[in-house]
């Protein structure tokens, strides 16, 4: 077990003011009554105002999860359900709990100080270097999620968060690898997916990063900060009568251990999204015929929008969207193809139900729109550019 | 003396856990994981799964919960959900009524790893491949036929052209899908698969002949025919002349990967 270091308030308010500060207006709001610690997971914070709003879907997933539940029915199309739905849960979950982890021991080691140092002064230059950062850190689209919640909590910039957010997924070495299999290895599809991602995430990062102020867009801070405050792992432990705090974080054994704890709160917070939009994505993929899409193919915008609307639909996993994305060669222009790359990593069903653990509503919907209209207009311009990809 | 729901309180998220990785444990002992995964996720379901035992230990650790709501609960059990089905799934294969939902023809997209540029196009069709020991005119057939996989002849489809193969796969019966199949309305199919089966692509070579008849759709069965690119509405159709086919048990691993 840890053992508890005494410290003063100052020393403590000098190395934890980030959390520190709602910490202390927390107890201040309760003077007459030390409230214990306890741990809640996940949306645990959210409470009824806030969080009734969405509360309601879990209830409704297991009800219609119980419906479609194949139970030894002859129906091929509720075997091919369960099989995509346990298909995309099973690909994911892994990314999902290294994500987890990744964000659960940054919480525990990085403290916000040395964040602070890794970041570039400029605030523009952050947000162009979180945008590369999938480079050296590659993660998917589901993996990224958790690892963002915990960077928001330590004080990455809000508009390099999303910036990190959107390009994690494309601009990384092993989506070029796979965009460069699908198609053949034609290096200017990989350079020009892996570009317009990162340009994208560069300019919607500074976008919202102007339109909203991290306390409008991220949704109540408490839930990251309280897990900071008092998770069982890390137990900083406010005594607001006695005026002083200590820390009991000071081996590496205890923090990972708060690592873990941390890393399981964030899969708790953030994997019912990823399987409910799973289950979204398999209901899509048995239900929706492709060829129905190619019927509109002629059609230069509305290919793209087909494309788009399919990326979303679909959910695939970044390292393998290529793919599907190639085998509308001949039959949906580059342009349609590349719009399809591009906006699945960034915006898909399941990704919108995860940005909830993360963003308010009103900053999600900012946020889809940028990535649908930044897509749009991208995918309009490239199909103008005669002969690029002749 | 506790009560059930302070039990419950207790042990619910250590059990979600650990019925992950005791999930995720059985996949990879009974190998079950191919039939949604490529076999490379093996390693990553491995780690994964140690991961999820990780998460078990921190659960039950943890500070005792002293409040959780009927939303927590719900969350719990969706995460659950995957599990369920796979328990309730009778059969893990996709079939016909997939194929049917994802077949766009057979593009070069679909397996592309290589000789993609050339694969089912006008202009391939119109180069005569000096490894085919039959060249352009195919007639002749060797007396061993050529043992492949359907991913096989669709990387290289000029190499075999005009030669005796044999593949496995499963029947689709639709004449939806005759403009695809060379006026046809069988072929013999299966599923190539990048990462998971969401992203399963079906592959098809047309069965030119009635000798398709008497099997149902999804019927395993060995193909012994001649490939050929056929034209069909300015298309090179992948086409079986002549086929036997057989009644044959599903392999173990339904895929291609």
């Amino acid at each position: 077990m840890a053992i508890a270091q005494p410290f003063t308030m100052a020393e403590f308010v000098e190395n934890n003011d980030f959390f520190i500060r709602h910490c202390i207006k927390s107890a201040m709001a309760k003077p007459q009554k030390m409230n214990p610690i306890t741990h809640t997971s996940g949306h645990e914070h959210m409470g009824s105002t806030r969080g009734a709003s969405i509360d309601y879907i879990p209830a409704l997933f297991l009800a219609v999860a119980l419906v479609f539940l194949p139970s030894g029915a002859e129906s091929s199309a509720l075997n091919s359900l369960a099989i995509v739905f346990i298909s995309i849960v099973l690909e994911a979950i892994p990314f999902m709990f290294f994500g987890s982890l990744v964000g659960g021991f940054i919480e525990a080691f990085v403290s916000r100080e040395r964040m602070a140092t890794f970041l570039p002064r400029k605030g523009w230059l952050t947000v162009c270097v979180a945008a590369g950062a999938g480079i050296v850190f590659p993660v998917c689209e589901c993996a990224v999620v958790p690892v963002v919640r915990r960077l928001i909590g330590k004080g990455l910039p809000f508009s390099a968060a999303i910036a990190y957010l959107l390009a994690g997924p494309i601009v990384n070495p092993i989506v070029a690898a796979s965009t460069a299999l699908a198609y053949a290895f034609d290096w200017r599809i990989v350079i020009l997916r892996l570009g317009l991602g990162y340009g994208i995430a560069v300019i919607i990062g500074i976008l919202m990063g102007r339109l909203f102020t991290r306390n409008r867009a991220v949704k109540d801070n408490s839930d990251i900060l309280e897990n900071n405050c008092m998770s069982a792992g890390c137990h900083h432990h406010i005594h607001a009568e006695g005026g002083h705090s200590h820390t009991t974080l000071d081996g590496w054994v205890d923090k990972s251990g708060a690592a873990f704890t941390h890393a399981m709160d964030d899969f708790l917070a953030v994997g019912h999204y990823l399987v409910i939009g799973a289950f979204i994505a398999a209901l899509a993929q048995t239900y929706i015929d492709r060829s129905s899409f190619l019927s509109l193919a002629a059609v230069p915008v509305l290919s793209v929008v087909l494309m788009m609307a399919l990326a979303i639909l679909l959910n695939l996993c970044s390292e393998a969207d290529a793919f599907i994305a190639a085998s509308f060669q001949g039959l949906m222009p580059m342009s349609a193809q590349m719009a399809f790359m591009l906006t699945g990593p960034m915006f898909d069903l399941k990704l919108l139900l995860m940005y909830q653990s993360v963003f308010k509503r009103r900053a999600i919907v900012a946020l889809a729109t940028l990535i649908l209209a930044g897509v749009l207009a991208i995918a309009v311009g490239l199909d103008m550019i005669t002969g690029v990809f002749q | 003396m506790k009560s059930p729901v302070e039990h419950l309180k207790r042990l619910l998220h250590p059990a979600v856990f650990a019925i992950w990785t005791g999930f995720l444990v059985y996949l990879l002992a009974s190998q079950q994981y191919v039939a949604f995964l490529r076999p490379e996720f093996g390693l990553l379901l491995a780690v994964a799964h140690f991961v999820a035992m990780g998460f078990m230990i921190a659960a039950i650790v943890r500070p005792k919960t002293t409040e959780m709501r009927v939303p927590t609960i719900l969350r719990a059990l969706v995460l659950l959900v995957p599990v369920l089905y796979s328990v309730a799934m009778p059969d893990a294969m996709l079939g016909n009524q997939a194929f049917k939902k994802r077949f766009i023809g057979n593009n070069s997209g679909a397996v592309s790893r290589q000789e993609q540029s050339t694969l089912f196009s006008q202009e391939a069709e119109n180069k005569s491949n000096p490894a085919s020991p039959q060249g352009e005119n195919g007639g002749t057939q060797q007396e061993t036929p050529l043992e492949l996989t359907i991913l096989d002849i669709f990387r290289n489809p000029n190499l075999f052209k005009g030669q005796r193969v044999i593949v496995t796969g499963m029947i689709v019966h639709d004449e939806q899908f005759k403009p695809y199949f060379g006026g046809r309305d069988a072929a013999v199919y299966r599923f190539l698969i990048n990462c998971c089966a969401a992203d399963a692509l079906p592959l098809a070579i047309a069965l030119d002949s009635d000798q398709a008849e008497p099997f149902a759709n999804d019927q395993w069965v060995q193909v012994d025919g001649i490939f050929e690119l056929r034209q069909f509405s300015g298309k090179a159709v992948p086409m079986f002349v002549k086929p036997r086919i057989k009644a044959i048990e599903a392999p173990s691993v339904p895929y291609l990967f």
